[in-house]
């Protein structure tokens, strides 16, 4: 039983880390490295901003923050090299990911702080579920919710849609596609912002929430890099198949997810629900 | 006989020369001399630095074979500077301190950071660009983590407590011990390295590697066999990693996975863009920049008297403004130092003309 | 059947790329002017910066100031370099102020080499102190006799100071074999004192080639020489481990009275949270060398303590002279971090070091300074540890007296649990001298 819920909340946190790769991928076809970074830098700043503000408005400000370090990875980022080769993408990402990484160091001295939400726990069949854990498959479902409504019955859905598949024609045909773009990398900011905040609720906000992040991009590859449900499918897989390695032989368990895409890679590259065409064979 | 050129080749064959100039022969042996001075001239720790420099310099030239010709982005080049650092413990501790040759010890580095490279760029093959890369990673991660296990299973079986002890490396007749003697193996291997990276490039397979970096498909209607010569490029990449993780390995005598991280991965391609991608010269002075920017930077904060508080400031500087420079570079100048280079001689060559004749304005 | 249409991979779909910059004016004169301008700045400070007082003595000191350890190792640094500072002020030794230069090396073996080559052929450094883990000691130490230079280290060291003694290697710290026997003896005692019986005992340590020597010692130790049971096998988790609940779950499943948290300070604090939450009422046992006491106030837990110093959080410390000197020092000049019982450790190896020097004189030659401290040294901590330290020429590293504080979930201090120290000594039955 312990399985069934340490499993769901891995697979909550791998969703919505997927769907932040998938929801700047679907529209620039970029990578965003800078995600560690962005959810290193907001949740510090939300905890110590927390000391000096009621809670809601602390979050509320990480938010905002965390939006407008999207949007500046935009600008620097992905802007100026939109039509050049994609490693350059991954690779000014990777930089401001960096760069935000060691402002951290920095103004925190890569200190542990908590994160004090108000928590309680409960117990569920003989099990003792934390609120934090509940917040976060909470956060999953909602969100997951929210993003398939968005791409499949509101016009902003069809805009992206539109600049993923043939973005010279979708400007062409009067859709803002930098906006949209632009959107996209905030709102993947906002979602690493989250998962960063459920993460730190958790275990206390440290250095190490970096490394949690490059889950999504293994979760985001599995299901297919432009597909909603496939991230949705591959989290689940991954945190079924990590959570039971972990029982066995834990240290196995951070490998594993990589053992997992090089195998979907060298099977299935275009993921388990990507589109098709997206890949090329020699 | 060929006639032989600069500027004109009627035959492929021409352009395998690498010194066909008289310029070009004086520039090398200048260089070589000039190279040649720093331990006479320096103190050992300018000269320890320098064989860091070298010691990226091969692993940087790998790299830009890799991704710089033939177009895979390679994230995982850390991985394969692992490998060489296991050869050498490979070789050193199980094998003995007999067999820690030079000799032995380069080939083996280099056939397994070879296959290596083949097994993880087959997975590569299926996929393309922004995949490539992402396959990298995760084979780089697999590869951390089978470092980690095997760091683990010596200690435990050889008790050799928390350090790994590797025997200083022996060239047949004498014993690399000091940091001068070092210099100058390295100095002559990365020589070497550098030949022989650019007669590669002007064979066949360095045609076919720009050629499919620019439009894949294109290239294998051609008739070009893209699966061979890519498996090619990231076994070339990959063997002199591995090269350079042996020397690593073997200079600082220790087996140590936790110092190739993806930072580490990151940094050297930092290098190969900083220098400008696609050459090999670039990758030399990119190793350069990037392996000496940090001392650079804690000489300014010596100079300045910086209070030991910018310490901690200083560790995370480094990773700030490394990222920085490579963002900097990426944007602004997008071939690299090469690039700046050109330009700057471009100028000096026409002054005061500002085009070549008969060049229509670049854009 | 889609029609697929082959895409040149780039970024943004088909989108035109941005229109290409104007070839640069940046030409030579520019880069020229601005190296001119740096190197303009270079010189003016040299001159502006020169000191007037008397020639100082250069002491090196190694540490992590920012990296995974810093917070088992930062706050020594904290600790000597208010010595220094409060030493200086005084006076210094004779009218001699100690220059000290601290360099970060994190964790990094080769950074470490060239951080010591620095130190010692650049800097002068009379003495290498500090330094980090243990793996990143051998290459340390290489530079260190080549220069004939000697170390003292901090927290962690090596069985090279251990008798037979290496003659340039010195220590007030630990290796982790000893400190396992010590922490053998240490609980033993404690659970005795405190009426402790039918107990068990767990451990957990990141994975590391240390594991074995630490955990594993300390678990066979507790089965062969006392009546703790140990758990059957320690706990490790890697290095960069986000989610430590299956962890957590392994080191409390036979709910043991008591476990052992010895690791670097985020695994520690997170192991200690995860256990909390898996509602562990047993006890967690830290060593706050390796993770500072402040931290337990993070950790939101009740934690006990090992620890070879009077800890700085300790109100009762603070009525002791010495300790009182450092609190002053750190309210006048800011400690470089928070103090912890690290820093204690510190601002004893700053009295060791004014002690050596004071004796050498000036102009103080290294070889000079090896011989006075491996000839009968002795280092009288001022009461903040158990009893005075000695260095002779086959042993560097002296006895060690350890107590146990616990630390409050909220706030920062301390509170004494074992009003004495136990000591232990090289020969002692716990403490083979056989390497």
């Amino acid at each position: 039983m312990r399985f069934v819920i340490d499993a769901a909340t891995l697979a909550s946190i791998n969703f919505l880390l997927g769907l932040a790769i998938v929801t700047i991928y679907k529209g620039t076809r970029i990578i965003n490295f800078a995600l560690p970074g962005v959810m290193l830098f907001t949740a510090y700043l939300t905890v110590t901003v927390s000391g000096l503000m009621p809670l809601p408005l602390a979050l509320l400000l990480g938010l905002g923050v965390a939006a407008l370090l999207g949007a500046a990875t935009f600008y620097l980022g992905i802007y100026p090299i939109l039509g050049r080769p994609t490693y350059v993408g991954i690779l000014t990402t990777v930089a401001i990911g960096f760069m935000l990484e060691s402002i951290v160091t920095i103004v925190w001295k890569a200190g542990i702080v908590n994160l004090d939400l108000p928590s309680a726990t409960f117990s569920v069949a003989g099990q003792s579920i934390r609120s934090a854990e509940a917040a976060i498959w909470a956060t999953a479902v909602i969100v997951g919710a929210a993003f398939g409504i968005l791409y499949r019955y509101t016009r902003l859905g069809l805009w992206l849609a539109a600049t993923a598949d043939n973005s010279l024609l979708a400007r062409h045909r009067g859709i803002p596609v930098l906006v949209v773009l632009l959107l996209s990398s905030m709102v993947a900011a906002a979602l690493a912002y989250a998962v960063g905040l459920l993460l730190g609720a958790r275990l206390g906000v440290t250095m190490a929430l970096g490394s949690t992040a490059l889950r999504g991009l293994v979760v985001a590859l599995v299901g297919g890099l432009d597909s909603v449900p496939g991230a949705a499918l591959a989290a689940i897989i991954l945190a079924v198949i990590e959570s039971a390695v972990v029982i066995h032989d834990p240290r196995l368990a951070t490998v594993v997810p990589y053992v997992v895409l090089l195998f979907i890679l060298v099977w299935r590259p275009w993921g388990l629900l990507g589109t098709y065409e997206e890949v090329e064979r020699i | 006989m060929v006639a032989v050129s600069p500027y004109l080749s009627t035959h492929y064959r021409a352009r395998l020369y690498l010194l066909n100039t008289p310029a070009w022969r004086w520039l090398v042996i200048a260089t070589l001399i000039v190279a040649a001075l720093p331990p006479l001239l320096f103190s050992v720790y300018y000269v320890s630095l320098l064989n860091l420099v070298l010691i990226a310099c091969i692993g940087a030239i790998g790299l830009n074979i890799t991704t710089g010709f033939a177009g895979q982005v390679n994230l995982g080049q850390a991985g394969f500077l692992l490998i060489g650092e296991f050869v050498a413990g490979v070789i050193s501790i199980h094998l003995g301190p007999i067999w820690a040759n030079f000799w032995i010890a380069a080939p083996a580095a280099m056939a397994a950071g070879g296959l290596i490279g083949v097994l993880v760029g087959w997975p590569a093959l299926r996929v393309r660009g922004l995949y490539v890369a992402l396959a990298t990673l995760a084979a780089f991660f697999v590869i951390q983590h089978l470092g980690l296990r095997y760091v683990e299973y010596l200690t435990r079986t050889y008790k050799t407590g928390i350090d790994i002890k590797l025997s200083t490396l022996d060239l047949l007749f004498l014993k690399v011990e000091s940091e001068r003697s070092w210099y100058f193996l390295l100095l002559i291997i990365t020589v070497l390295v550098i030949a022989a990276a650019n007669g590669l490039v002007r064979t066949k397979a360095g045609r076919a590697w720009q050629a499919l970096r620019e439009h894949e498909l294109m290239t294998q209607v051609m008739g070009v066999n893209v699966a061979q010569y890519k498996l090619i490029a990231f076994a070339v990449g990959a063997s002199l990693a591995a090269l350079a993780g042996m020397l690593f390995g073997f200079y600082h005598h220790t087996v140590n996975p936790e110092a190739f991280t993806v930072e580490a991965s990151v940094e050297y391609l930092a290098m190969i863009i900083i220098g400008g991608m696609g050459s090999i010269a670039g990758a030399v002075l990119g190793a350069i920049f990037v392996v000496l920017v940090p001392y650079g930077l804690q000489w300014l904060l010596d100079t300045f008297e910086a209070p030991a508080q910018f310490l901690v400031y200083f560790s995370a500087l480094r990773l700030g403004v490394f990222a920085f420079l490579m963002l900097i570079f990426l944007l602004l100048e997008p071939e690299g130092l090469i690039g700046l280079w050109q330009r700057v001689r471009t100028f000096f060559v026409l002054w005061p003309f500002r085009f070549r004749p008969l060049e229509a304005k670049r854009q | 059947m889609r029609h697929t249409t082959h895409r040149r991979e780039k970024l943004g779909g088909n989108l035109e790329p941005l229109p290409a910059r104007e070839q640069s004016k940046r030409s030579c004169s520019s880069v020229l002017k601005f190296a001119g301008l740096l190197a303009g700045c270079a010189i003016a400070a040299h001159v502006a910066a020169a000191p007037a007082n008397k020639e100082p003595y250069v002491i090196g000191w190694m540490t992590d100031a920012a990296g995974p350890a810093k917070d088992t190792y930062y706050a020594e640094a904290a600790g000597f370099d208010l010595f220094v500072k409060a030493l200086n002020d005084r006076g210094g030794i004779d009218g001699h102020p100690i220059k000290l230069r601290i360099e970060d090396y994190g964790i990094d073996a080769a950074k470490g080499t060239a951080a010591a080559r620095k130190l010692t052929e650049q800097d002068k450094a009379l003495a290498l102190m500090g330094l980090t883990i243990e793996g990143t000691m051998p290459g340390i130490f290489e530079v260190a006799k080549a220069s004939g230079t000697p170390v003292i280290t901090g927290h962690s060291s090596r069985l090279d100071a251990f008798p037979a003694a290496d003659p340039l290697i010195f220590t007030l710290g630990n290796v982790f074999e000893i400190q396992s026997d010590s922490f053998v003896r240490l609980i033993d005692q404690f659970f005795t004192k405190q009426n402790i019986t039918n107990a068990s005992i767990g451990c957990y340590i990141h994975e590391s080639p240390a594991a074995d020597a630490s955990c594993g010692r300390r678990l066979k130790g507790y089965g062969e020489k006392t009546k703790i049971k140990p758990a059957s096998n320690y706990v490790t988790a890697p290095l960069r481990t986000a989610d430590f609940s299956p962890y957590a779950q392994q080191l409390i499943k036979d709910n043991p009275t008591a476990v052992w948290v010895f690791t670097i300070a985020s695994h520690g604090v997170a192991m200690t949270k995860g256990v909390r939450a898996l509602d562990y009422k047993g006890k967690v046992i830290w060593s706050f060398e390796a993770i500072p006491e402040y931290l337990s106030e993070v950790a939101g837990s009740e934690v006990w303590g090992a620890s070879a110093f009077l800890s700085p959080n300790d109100p009762e410390a603070a009525k002791m002279p010495e300790m009182a000197k450092m609190l002053d020092a750190a309210k006048k000049y800011g400690p470089l971090s928070t103090l912890a019982s690290g820093s204690t450790r510190g601002w004893v190896m700053g009295l060791a070091m004014e002690k050596a020097l004071k004796q050498c004189g000036f102009p103080c030659d290294k070889g000079n300074l090896t011989q006075i401290l491996n000839n009968n040294f002795v280092i009288d901590p001022q009461g903040l540890s158990g009893g005075t330290m000695t260095w002779t020429k086959t042993d560097h590293y002296g006895c060690r007296f350890w107590t146990m504080y616990q630390a409050e979930a909220k706030g920062k201090q301390v509170k004494r649990l074992m009003p004495s120290w136990v000591k232990f000594c090289p020969g002692d039955e716990f403490y083979p001298v056989k390497k």
